[in-house]
């Protein structure tokens, strides 16, 4: 077990070094020559050299990934070149709007999407079933923007219940908090609350039909025991997994939410960023994120463990 | 969907058999409609998704002859109009009519869709099938594709647009390269299994040539599954095309597509809704459309995958 555990964190460290070889290349993946068009239309031909300078693109690309990879490992992720301030430390000030709309999302998209799917999954080919399968269809389709400005507009601007946008520190209380992130959180958390109830009916579904379920209904086992406890514990693998890999739906849509509702966080940093072509912060978010999500997913491996005790390793 | 109107033999025992009544001569046959009428009937999803898109596409082409006007036509007299009988979704800040706007739009929308859906199926095959085949380079192939798989896609093509000047075709490029590791995974887990097959082993036994392997018994198979995950992508690549313009990291402004159109109605939106709302609800329907295709082919082409989900 706990050899199991040491050998999956050193197995992420490779998949790390592959992220940031590949993040690091997009400079000389990208088509044409990006240090003139970060420099801009206006640049001159000095401030393109300059650019290209700071990016290091005029040395050989080996070297220069050497050196910017032993800095990432020192925690130095250079400097903006609009601000002048450490990337580190621009990351700092805005990373917390963005935990919480991601943490506030992921609590409130598991508690209404895995009840949603074991219901449809218990009432299969009913009304219900079609109602929260049609859901996972709209919540598919209907992009994060404009779930959110929908949802701003009818409840924070024609009904006025809640702050248009926004966002106040956690610091300042929970209720005050929790009202400028509850129409984010619903809007980001939309296309996750699909992928997670259709999973979930599907797992519930090929469960249900195993011999134990009939014996714990044989049994005299109440429906909701059947349903809670036999079934959706059997369905947790699946289930647990593909919240893990949706986390990468919640980090896209983040940007694009934060836009709607003028929330100060790393989404807003990201597009403060590509407007003014400032690409070590969006290397350096990038990087985050990817290192975030791939963390995740390590800890949702080790936790299969715990929901499936079969799995030795 | 077809079985549920016909008896499955196999749900019948031996006491069944024996219990029940004998059936009557007079049971008309069951007789499944053929052809391509037939399928269309038995998949009404395919159908509602397929209408819907051809009414877009339609819409695309035709923009020019459905009452638009030029929809990059500049009027700072006639800025931010309600909608009326002269602007049906009424007027931007910029004085351009929306609803010329909105529907230039849907060819950007269904251009960058399809273009990415087709180059990263394409390439996802060609890499999905070298990893399949060949074993040394496998391992390297999935860990670079692991690596960009942990890097989430709209960050992907974010970064890439900022290194890049934005123009429909770069827009393409990078969403594609997001999309490519997902189809090549998804090819080669399905070479995998196809080259246990017994008829795989047949013809490697009587001494068919790889690439006649590959022509003949591979790729016929592997076309179900990356028609199915091609509609997927079409329908992600058009949110995540809508989702660049409106942080401003797509298509150039001066080209009407709907996340640039929702982008400028962005600074209004509070009091003038409507210029976000109209491609708002354009590109959800047309997602819609290529999403419901998408289920109706899987639930028709690929059954194993439609059980699971």
């Amino acid at each position: 077990m706990f050899a199991y555990i040491v050998r999956r964190v050193l197995a992420t460290i490779p998949v790390m070094a592959i992220v940031a070889l590949f993040v690091f290349s997009l400079l000389y993946i990208a088509p044409g020559d990006p240090a003139a068009v970060i420099a801009g239309d206006q640049a001159t031909p000095q401030d393109v050299e300059r650019i290209r300078e700071s990016l290091g693109l005029d040395r050989p690309f080996l070297v220069r990934f050497g050196e910017w990879l032993f800095r990432i490992l020192q925690g130095d992720m250079g400097v903006s070149i609009f601000t002048n301030l450490p990337v580190t430390t621009m990351i700092q000030q805005r990373i917390e709007p963005t935990l919480s709309l991601m943490v506030l999302t992921l609590c409130l998209a598991v508690s209404i999407a895995v009840p949603m799917g074991v219901v449809a999954a218990w009432k299969q080919g009913t009304w219900i079933d079609r109602a929260v399968m049609g859901f996972a269809v709209l919540g598919f389709s209907v992009p994060v923007f404009v779930v959110g400005y929908v949802l701003a507009y009818v409840f924070a601007l024609e009904l006025d219940w809640l702050p248009v946008q926004g966002y106040t520190a956690f610091s300042n209380g929970f209720f005050p908090w929790l009202e400028n992130l509850i129409l984010p959180a619903i809007a980001l958390g939309g296309v996750y609350i699909a992928l997670i109830a259709r999973i979930t009916r599907a797992t519930m579904l090929e469960v249900l039909q195993q011999d134990y379920i009939r014996t714990a209904r044989a049994k005299g086992a109440g429906q909701r025991s059947i349903l809670f406890l036999h079934a959706l514990k059997n369905a947790a693998v699946p289930i647990v997994t593909v919240i893990g890999i949706g986390v990468a739906l919640l980090i896209g849509g983040a940007v694009v939410t934060e836009s709607v509702f003028a929330i100060p966080g790393l989404g807003r940093l990201t597009v403060d960023a590509i407007l003014r072509r400032d690409y070590p912060v969006i290397q350096g978010v990038i990087l985050l994120f990817s290192f975030v999500y791939v963390l995740v997913n390590l800890a949702i491996d080790l936790l299969y463990t715990l929901f499936d005790p079969r799995i030795r390793y | 969907m077809a079985s549920a109107t016909v008896v499955a033999p196999a749900a019948l025992t031996s006491r069944d058999v024996a219990a029940a009544p004998p059936m009557p001569d007079v049971l008309p046959p069951v007789k499944p409609r053929r052809g391509f009428l037939g399928f269309l009937r038995r998949n009404p999803t395919i159908v509602a998704g397929a209408g819907l898109l051809l009414v877009m596409l339609a819409i695309a082409i035709f923009a020019p002859l459905l009452f638009t006007t030029d929809p990059t036509a500049l009027a700072p007299a006639r800025r931010t109009r309600e909608p009326s009988a002269m602007y049906w979704f009424g007027t931007d800040m910029l004085g351009r009519d929306v609803y010329s706007r909105v529907l230039y739009g849907t060819r950007v929308s269904l251009l960058v869709g399809f273009s990415v859906a087709l180059l990263s199926s394409v390439i996802g095959l060609t890499i999905g099938l070298i990893s399949g085949f060949v074993r040394w380079a496998d391992s390297i192939i999935m860990r670079i594709m692991d690596g960009m798989m942990s890097i989430p896609p709209i960050l992907l093509a974010i970064a890439l647009m900022a290194l890049t000047r934005g123009s429909v075709q770069n827009v393409i490029i990078a969403i594609t390269i997001a999309e490519i590791p997902r189809v090549s995974r998804l090819v080669r887990g399905v070479v995998l299994s196809l080259r246990e097959q017994p008829y795989v082993d047949a013809a490697v036994a009587a001494g068919t040539r790889t690439p006649v392997i590959i022509w003949r018994h591979i790729l016929p198979n592997t076309l179900a599954p990356i028609t199915v995950q091609a509609t997927y992508i079409c329908a992600s690549a058009m949110i995540v095309e809508a989702i660049l313009s409106f942080i401003g990291a797509g298509t150039p402004p001066i080209i009407p597509s709907w996340g640039n159109i929702m982008a400028e109605g962005r600074a209004l939106w509070q009091v003038k809704p409507y210029i976000v709302f109209f491609p708002a609800i354009f590109l959800s329907i047309t997602v819609l459309a290529v999403n419901l295709l998408g289920d109706g082919l899987r639930d028709a082409l690929d059954p194993r995958m439609a059980k699971r989900l």
